[in-house]
């Protein structure tokens, strides 16, 4: 549902020099959208300012020498495991499953198998 | 009120009954919610025909010469984040005010296993955000010693109704230190288990790469009781370590000789109260009285855990709290004619979702978004790394420590509304607290004295230390911890 403009081979240079570039208004009002949120014109200003703060403190980060420390990739399984703070998963099996009743009792609205959800088709960006 | 290892003991010989140990703690949740808006707002529902059923089974087990289990009897609250398969599992949000799990959490199941009676849940910040207790969608919890402060967050209140003797012992949750800081601003032992130590299965999740359950209580023997009951290998979590349970009270009673405890300089120090620099001083002397060999530590990443954490978890949480969408769970907003499913996910969610959780995700998606992962994310990930290696250093099997000492927060319990206009000030509570989470590691905070009062509108408030140690050393961190408890009750 949520969407994510998830760019795991970007260039790491020019991704820290457009992290720098102020927050804009603009910048907010996708955020929240691709947080499937909800914001008001007023509402945007606000946020604006205190996730701009947020990120500014986040920028002392760059403090820390990192070149030579693996980064997400370290993580693949194989990797080495002297310095992850999470272990291996165990593999990904098949197990108990809830059942179709037990998750329309789960959702607001449900109907015998199935979601009930409103009109689709005609819709931008669902 | 009996701490958890004197209600057990006491069930399992006969000399006290389970039934009038989960009536007396229903009375006191009772009177808790019946206050409102006076009392703590510390348990959020109560569970009252089904503890008293179970109470009345122990002592029938009891009655027929079988044993319960190491918590007996003991009354517990559950922080409504982790799922029962019996009530509500609200996480404090409107978005789940009506959900009812079809499970009970691998822990929840551990507890009642071992005895327990599981009695309530407790008020939270919504889904685990926050440090202060005041993020709840039914109201802030509030500090048992003083009504006008917060009693830490998010387990607010777990800590809440074992500060004020409802319950001896409750479950938290610990992402970036919602487990210690709570414990430390109520004079409660707080323990965070290393992750993958208890099972994460029902526990629903905010930062799944940091989410720990966790244990508060009054005193580190129950804590270490609790663990040892909830711990262990479950294949229904996918982080589950391998390491089996153990006694984790087994070392409680041993010395400390040959025990070296390290202490990093920490460049924020002199921004701490002065009772938390008193606290540590005292701690230090304590400790080496009982043969503790003191050793000044370097971790020159530490303070950088806050920065990484303030990535790393609203990164997850933009991920795990999309599930939350109006369709499968939970709130569903009214639609007007002719709006369809993306106003239905985005209306749900701004309904649902309180301002602190609407704010994380947004930061969440943001540092995720194209353009930006590799400045934000992968950055704050390599730092995880950074942190976790200097700590594994220090506290390697060959390394210049078997724990280290600092403090758990920055000060004493803030007043209520004191920070919440300014999110980064929130932020800066977790200092002390997210490094053991980033890096994996078992941490416990323990009381180690009060403040003065003489800044504190003359109320005593708690101060905690904090332990962090090796992975899967809870029984030798519990060990120091249980000396710096002796030693400031002493």
């Amino acid at each position: 549902m949520q969407e994510h403009e998830t760019n795991t081979s970007g260039d790491g240079a020019s991704e820290r020099l457009k992290a720098l570039e102020p927050l804009t208004s603009e910048r907010v009002r996708r955020i929240a959208a691709l947080s499937r949120l909800e914001l008001s014109e007023a509402d945007v200003e606000t946020e604006r300012v205190r996730l701009a703060a947020l990120l500014g403190y986040v920028e002392r980060l760059r403090a820390v020498p990192i070149e030579d420390v693996p980064g997400t990739e370290g993580d693949a399984p194989g990797a080495s495991e002297d310095d992850r703070p999470v272990g291996p998963l165990a593999p990904d099996e098949p197990g108990e499953v809830l059942g179709v009743e037990v998750l329309g009792r789960m959702s607001p609205d449900s109907v015998g198998a199935y979601f009930r959800v409103p009109r689709v088709l005609g819709e931008g960006g669902a | 009120m009996s701490g958890a290892f004197e209600i057990a003991s006491g069930v399992r010989t006969g000399a006290v009954r389970a039934q009038d140990a989960a009536a007396d703690a229903l009375r006191r949740a009772r009177e808790d919610i019946d206050a409102g808006e006076d009392g703590l707002h510390a348990v959020l529902q109560m569970f009252e025909d089904r503890a008293m059923a179970s109470a009345e089974a122990i002592d029938a087990r009891v009655a027929r010469g079988e044993d319960p289990g190491p918590l007996a009897g003991v009354p517990v609250l559950v922080k409504d984040n982790i799922c029962t398969g019996f009530g509500r599992t609200t996480c404090g949000s409107r978005f789940l005010e009506r959900y009812e799990s079809p499970f009970s959490a691998t822990c929840v199941e551990r507890l009642e296993s071992a005895g327990a009676v599981v009695i309530g849940k407790t008020n939270l910040d919504e889904f685990g955000m926050g440090s202060s207790g005041e993020h709840s969608a039914f109201g802030p919890t509030r500090h048992p010693l003083d009504r006008e402060r917060v009693p830490g967050g998010s387990s607010s209140g777990s800590a809440a109704a074992v500060g004020a003797g409802i319950a001896p012992v409750a479950l938290g949750s610990d992402t970036g230190g919602s487990v210690r800081q709570p414990a430390s601003f109520c004079g409660l032992v707080g323990l965070k288990p290393t992750y993958g130590r208890v099972s994460r299965w029902g526990l629903v999740a905010f930062a799944s790469s940091l989410d720990q359950v966790g244990v508060l209580s009054a005193s580190v023997r129950d804590a270490a009781l609790t663990l040892s009951s909830i711990a262990g290998h479950d294949p229904r979590d996918s982080t589950s370590s391998a390491h089996p349970s153990e006694d984790f009270t087994r070392e409680l009673a041993q010395t400390l000789d040959g025990i070296r405890v390290g202490v990093p300089k920490l460049a924020s120090a002199s921004q701490n109260h002065p009772s938390v620099h008193d606290a540590i001083e005292r701690t230090k002397t304590a400790l080496q009285a009982r043969g503790v060999q003191i050793v000044p530590i370097e971790l020159p990443s530490l303070e950088q855990a806050v920065p990484a954490y303030y990535v790393i978890a609203p990164a997850e949480a933009s991920s795990n709290l999309a599930r939350f969408d109006g369709v499968r769970y939970g709130r569903r907003a009214a639609l007007q004619p002719g709006e369809g499913l993306d106003v239905l996910y985005k209306r749900s969610r701004t309904e649902g979702f309180g301002e602190e959780v609407r704010r994380r995700i947004m930061l969440g998606t943001h540092v995720l978004s194209s353009g930006y992962y590799d400045a934000y994310y992968e950055t704050a990930m390599r730092v995880r790394r950074v942190i976790a290696r200097e700590f594994t250093g220090v506290c390697a099997e060959n390394g210049v420590c078997d724990a280290v000492l600092m403090p758990t927060t920055p000060g004493p319990a803030f007043r209520l509304g004191e920070k919440t206009t300014d999110p980064l000030a929130l932020w800066l509570e977790d200092v002390y607290t997210t490094p053991a989470n980033l890096a994996g590691l078992p941490a416990i905070s323990v009381p180690a004295g009060f403040t003065e009062g003489t800044d504190t509108g003359g109320v005593r408030l708690p101060i905690g230390v904090q332990l962090i140690g090796r992975a899967f050393d809870e029984a030798r961190l519990c060990r120091i911890a249980h000396a710096i408890e002796v030693s400031a009750q002493s």
